[in-house]
């Protein structure tokens, strides 16, 4: 099984939708082009059209009206790899795969599979992962993810029952748009628009784990939601600016750590530190704020100015802990 | 840069610049001499074709930078999956590839002779038989294609096993979108995605470290080998530019989600030690002979499990203590006692009094829980422990951090 092979490539793609169209109808260099480019990039798609329409890979048809035909006569898509049904069939393993499908199910797809998983999803331990995550395998959380790929998939909204993170019971109508997976938390949580009278109201997030019931709702909402468009406008007006010295391998830790987040760099070569922007969302700065605190004094948070004064206070804080138990002797043991 | 184009034969020279461009996204080309400036160049130029809409430039007194910058949050598919779809072929791979999928198209079976002649006929490809035959073979091991006798001749036929005709496929395609995401290897799982004709995935991924894709060769090759109980030699360079090359019975994968960082767990019997190796600083693994007794490793492995905090065995059976004393107030941070059950792993949290309580946990290497004791800061009564080093290291923290955010110091404090 070949991992790093041209079939799952994006240029072999790109021609498949190119013969695709032109199975359907005749197009144009400038039509093949711009299917192309869809797919792959910029310099590859210079590379690809001419390929294509002089004749070179011998799989369109040049008609005298100056239109391309495809050669080929059968569409679909070819069979799956064995490297691709062997990722599946380790796909089943997964212990979160409960959640999409019962054991049953998940026993037919791998008969239907008929092969062995590529590799022994037991042997991959996810270290530090909060300890409550969700429930996969509980019945009643896979019959609520059920409802809500369906619902997001139908734009339907749902009456939903669920417990906030502030303990309080929270009931409504809401139309699910997307689904959030935290690696960390080991979590999915959803966003989803609550409607009142057929107007969206506010964007929810709401733990799958803390939902109680759901059912069909008998509100309408006929609006378009643009949930990426919506979570940018949430994102904070300034960055956090953080310096940065390269002292007890803290470039790295840090790079690695806010991988995830967009982030822009700049290394002050007088100072010898680095200096990072993160952007992020407000409703997450409790969580950057102890990441933050995690690297200690490696970095110094700059901005913005209301951050940088909570992590003040906490350390502050932390200081008058330590000085009033050095006064007691709390702490003799450090003292000798 | 005549020679130069954008697809590649193997993923390794751009796995180092694309996960640099990602992780850093600050040097500049002069940064990059462990390679040619031309080399730079190159997988440079390739990067920022791949990825046209994350790369952001930055022009420093030193040059120009580039970076791959984006919220993995706000994107439904891992971009650096990129490289793995960037594999260069030949004219007639690419056009056996369609000819010959569309020849067999109809559900029949042809020989080699017949789809060779069937080719020039139908289809005005003229490709000898054994090209014809070759490519028969390669897709026959890849899976694509199915052979059996008939007669003498040998016939392929596409093989049976099609996405669309496993069953449940709407909420195969929510669990395919999923795990693409979040599994090993998950660009196998991408380009059966990339074939769903309108096909809008439900799913965004937060603290999700993108960069694993780039070791997704090495990760499965380990896990191979972890299945057959082999032994092999494990080469690569650690971030001290060290070259390191040993003999170890790899165990388990260990996925850090806290520090973004993945490595094997293995054997090495030269030290007969249980031991970790980032897979990022892996370059290659090879198969040496099966190990006689890899059940008793794994044994141990998971015996020791309990103790590790993150992903260090410490070198050493000694447990290190480390207790910290903590001020929480009970009736409005409710919320930091469920954060300590949820992340504080093994350790136990025992009520004092009113708004005290005493965390201790046990564990090989109580500096690797010192990133975590942190994230108390502004609670912490007093922490205590065996290792009177990281103790003492984390009050002097203190002290540095204070001074660092004092309000008088808050224009000049200086970083450690």
């Amino acid at each position: 099984m070949e991992h790093f092979s041209e079939i799952y490539g994006d240029s072999y793609r790109a021609v498949a939708a190119v013969l695709a169209q032109a199975s359907r109808a005749p197009v144009s260099e400038q039509e093949i082009a711009g299917i192309v480019r869809q797919h792959t990039s910029d310099e590859n798609a210079l590379y690809i059209v001419p390929k294509l329409t002089s004749g070179d890979w011998q799989l369109l048809r040049r008609n005298d009206d100056g239109l391309y035909s495809s050669v080929t006569k059968h569409q679909g898509n070819l069979p799956l790899t064995h490297l691709q049904r062997a990722w599946l069939r380790a796909m089943l393993e997964d212990r979160r795969c409960a959640a999409f499908f019962s054991e049953n199910e998940r026993g037919q797809i791998a008969d239907a599979l008929d092969c062995a998983p590529l590799y022994d999803t037991q042997r991959i331990e996810a270290v530090g992962v909060s300890s409550d995550g969700d429930s996969y395998d509980n019945s009643g959380y896979s019959a609520r993810l059920r409802i809500i790929l369906n619902a997001i998939r139908q734009r339907t909204l749902l009456y939903i029952r669920y417990t906030a993170g502030t303990g309080r019971k929270v009931s409504g109508d809401f139309l699910p748009c997307r689904l959030e997976y935290s690696a960390k938390d080991d979590k999915l949580r959803l966003f989803a628009m609550f409607i009142r009278y057929g107007k969206a109201v506010f964007l929810a997030t709401v733990n799958l784990g803390r939902i109680e019931s759901l059912r069909p709702s008998r509100e309408h909402y006929d609006g378009e939601v643009d949930i990426d468009g919506l979570r940018m406008q949430m994102r904070c007006s300034e960055p956090a600016v953080v310096e940065l010295v390269d002292r007890r391998n803290a470039l790295e830790r840090f790079m690695l750590q806010f991988s995830s987040y967009e982030k822009r760099t700049r290394y002050l070569d007088e100072e010898d530190k680095y200096l990072c922007s993160i952007y992020y969302d407000p409703s997450d700065e409790p969580e950057l704020l102890i990441r933050l605190l995690s690297f200690g004094p490696v970095i110094k948070l700059l901005s913005p100015a209301a951050l940088v004064d909570k992590l003040r206070e906490r350390i502050a804080r932390q200081w008058e802990l330590i000085s009033s138990a050095e006064t007691t002797g709390g702490d003799s043991d450090r003292q000798e | 840069m005549s020679d130069y184009r954008d697809r590649i034969k193997n993923l390794a020279k751009v796995r180092g610049y694309m996960r640099d461009l990602y992780l850093y996204g600050f040097r500049t080309r002069r940064d990059f001499d462990r390679k040619s400036a031309r080399t730079y160049d190159n997988e440079r130029r390739r990067i920022e074709g791949w990825l046209r809409d994350y790369i952001r430039f930055d022009n420093t007194v030193k040059g120009k930078s580039v970076c791959i910058s984006l919220d993995s949050a706000s994107v439904r598919s891992n971009p650096l999956f990129v490289a793995w779809k960037s594999k260069s072929f030949t004219d007639n791979d690419i056009t056996l590839h369609f000819l010959l999928a569309d020849a067999l198209g109809d559900g029949g079976a042809l020989s080699a002779p017949e789809l060779t002649e069937a080719l020039s006929e139908e289809y005005g490809a003229v490709f000898d038989l054994q090209t014809v035959r070759g490519k028969l073979r390669e897709y026959e091991r890849e899976g694509i294609l199915c052979s059996e006798k008939e007669g003498k001749a040998l016939k392929y036929r596409l093989s049976g096993c099609g996405y669309d005709a496993l069953p449940y496929r709407e909420r195969l395609d929510d669990a395919v979108a999923f795990f693409s995401q979040v599994s090993v290897g998950g660009y196998i799982g991408s380009t059966i995605i990339d074939n769903l004709e309108n096909y809008d995935a439900p799913f965004r991924f937060r603290h999700q470290s993108i960069a694993h894709t780039l070791d997704d060769g090495i990760t499965m090759e380990l896990l191979g080998y972890i299945r057959e109980g082999r032994m092999c030699r494990i080469e690569g360079t650690n971030k001290r530019t060290h070259s390191f090359d040993a003999e170890r019975l790899p165990l388990r994968i260990l996925d850090s989600v806290q520090t973004g960082r993945r490595y094997i767990a293995a054997y090495e019997p030269r030290v007969h030690r249980l031991v970790t190796l980032r897979i990022d600083c892996i370059d290659s693994v090879h198969p040496l002979e099966p190990h006689p007794e890899p059940g008793r490793y794994h044994a141990k492995a998971e015996e020791t499990a309990p103790k590790r905090w993150g992903v260090s065995y410490s070198g050493s059976q000694r447990i290190e203590q480390l207790c910290m004393k903590l001020r929480i107030d009970e009736e409005k941070e409710k919320f930091v006692l469920d954060r300590i059950r949820r992340e504080g792993r093994s350790g136990e949290l025992l009520r004092v009094d009113r708004d005290t309580y005493l965390y201790t946990v046990e564990v090989y290497d109580s500096n690797e829980v010192m990133p975590w004791i942190k994230t108390f800061v502004g609670r912490i009564i007093s922490l205590e422990g065996t290792n009177r080093a990281v103790v003492d290291k984390f009050y002097s923290d203190i002290r540095l951090m204070k001074e660092m955010y004092s309000q008088e110091e808050a224009d000049n404090g200086t970083l450690l």
